[in-house]
């Protein structure tokens, strides 16, 4: 299982991102969207972990955080 | 030098602010548009000084905080992206170029202009003022929260009210005001362009526009953000929209430190102490026959502690020459404010603007009486 990334559609979201996941307890990292993980382009993601993924959704969209996209990191880096 | 120019910028800046800026400059990456850890780093210290903006003004968040090179950009970006041919605007009389020359420009472009009498001190006739200038064509009210020459201060509360209950767009040029008036966005305004190195502190080429959840400009400038990079189209998400280009990481950093620096005086506190100054000049300068004053006693209800001038038999930039000859910085002719010079019979004149800062001490304003006294 790899894990779990959130792509927002820019750094400002993914830091109000990150800092409201971190209210509600959870660890997030954010880091820049491979390309073919968005079709609009230039993005940055919020990587939480596993387990955590629907929660961490579920929390960003309530709090209007606009969510392009949903993967798995699974390559390691 | 004894620096009284503090309308057209803070001098000096508080030290926090210059580290501030020095720090960045020697450690930032652009932020945004990169993976590394240097870019997230100073993408994070980017959104602290727009968190820190946000809750200082009470935005809706912090996305609503657009930084801008300064207030004229932020009042150019608002008044351009709002108004369309047909459309009538009504303004104050005391308004800066930066409001009245984009509205100048639009004017070609088939928007019409009404300017509303302020009167010093009476709220309710510079209310009525405004109120008997709209018209069935209105789409906005903009007005200066203070003057920048007369340090005249509108009811921008009445003034935002009455454009809503109109169905009408408000907007607020808060340059002179912002860090010596508390300003809320919980009061509605829809949007308020500010300086970031004026009453913030911040640097110069630094400022703010904030926006009210209702409200979303057409762009004047489109670019580069970082994000959504495959369309060609100009984002619509807060605050890429507005903000094409590589930041000024090193000035945003240092407003947020200026701010940071308001914030642990008190804007209160700062104003009193502006006030008290101001007071006592222009009870000193009352006493002077030669001195020419405009406006009532500056209480602060209805001013900023901004105070203008003239000195009988002498050209206002013949005093600015003279004090400066005497140490010191004082600015005079126009204020780039000639509408609220014509409203003063200055036009030809100009007039002597004092402002004080934080930083101005009881004995800077009596060395400037002391010497303003040695003309005759």
């Amino acid at each position: 299982m790899g894990t779990p990334l959130i792509t927002v559609t820019s750094v400002t979201y993914a830091l109000r991102g990150q800092r409201l996941l971190a209210s509600f307890g959870i660890r997030s990292k954010i880091s820049r969207t491979k390309n073919r993980s968005s079709e609009k382009g230039c993005s940055y993601s919020i990587s939480v972990p596993a387990g955590k993924f629907d929660e961490a959704e579920e929390i960003l969209k309530k709090h209007g955080i606009k969510i392009i996209g949903r993967t798995e990191r699974t390559d390691g880096s | 030098m004894i620096y009284l120019d503090n309308s057209a910028t803070t001098y000096p800046k508080p030290s926090a602010v210059a580290a501030a800026v020095s720090s960045t400059i020697k450690a930032s990456a652009n932020p945004g548009r990169s993976g590394h850890s240097m870019s997230l780093a100073a993408a994070e210290k980017i959104y602290a000084a727009r968190r820190t903006a946000a809750d200082f003004f009470s935005a809706a968040d912090e996305t609503r905080v657009i930084f801008t090179p300064g207030c004229t950009f932020g009042l150019n970006a608002a008044i351009k992206g709002l108004l369309s041919p047909g459309d009538h605007v009504v303004v104050s009389n005391l308004e800066h170029n930066a409001v009245m020359r984009p509205l100048e420009t639009l004017r070609a472009k088939g928007i019409d202009i009404t300017k509303a009498e302020a009167f010093a001190a009476d709220d309710e006739k510079t209310v009525d003022s405004f109120r008997h200038s709209i018209n069935a064509k209105t789409k906005m009210i903009i007005c200066t929260h203070a003057s920048n020459v007369w340090g005249i201060r509108f009811p921008i509360e009445r003034l935002c009210a009455l454009a809503h209950a109109y169905g009408l767009i408000f907007i607020t040029d808060a340059a002179q005001s912002a860090g010596i008036v508390p300003i809320s966005m919980n009061d509605g305004y829809d949007i308020v362009c500010t300086a970031g190195h004026k009453g913030l502190y911040g640097p110069m080429g630094t400022g703010i526009m904030l926006l009210s959840e209702n409200i979303m400009p057409a762009t004047i400038i489109e670019g580069g953000t970082g994000s959504n990079s495959v369309s060609l189209l100009q984002p619509e998400d807060l605050p890429d929209r507005y903000e094409s280009g590589t930041p000024n990481l090193p000035g945003i950093a240092g407003l947020k430190a200026g701010i940071d620096f308001i914030r642990s005086k008190g804007t209160e506190s700062v104003a009193q102490h502006e006030f008290r100054l101001i007071g006592e000049l222009y009870r000193a300068f009352e006493k002077l026959p030669n001195i020419r004053l405009y406006t009532p006693f500056p209480d602060p209800e209805h001013f900023v502690p901004v105070l203008s001038f003239n000195v009988e038999g002498y050209d206002s930039e013949d005093i600015a020459a003279f004090l400066n000859n005497h140490g010191i910085a004082v600015r005079a002719g126009l204020h780039c404010a000639p509408s609220a010079h014509e409203a003063f019979g200055t036009l030809s004149t100009g007039a002597v603007r004092i402002s004080p800062s934080v930083f101005t001490r009881h004995s800077d304003i009596e060395r400037l009486v002391f010497t303003i006294k040695k003309l005759k």
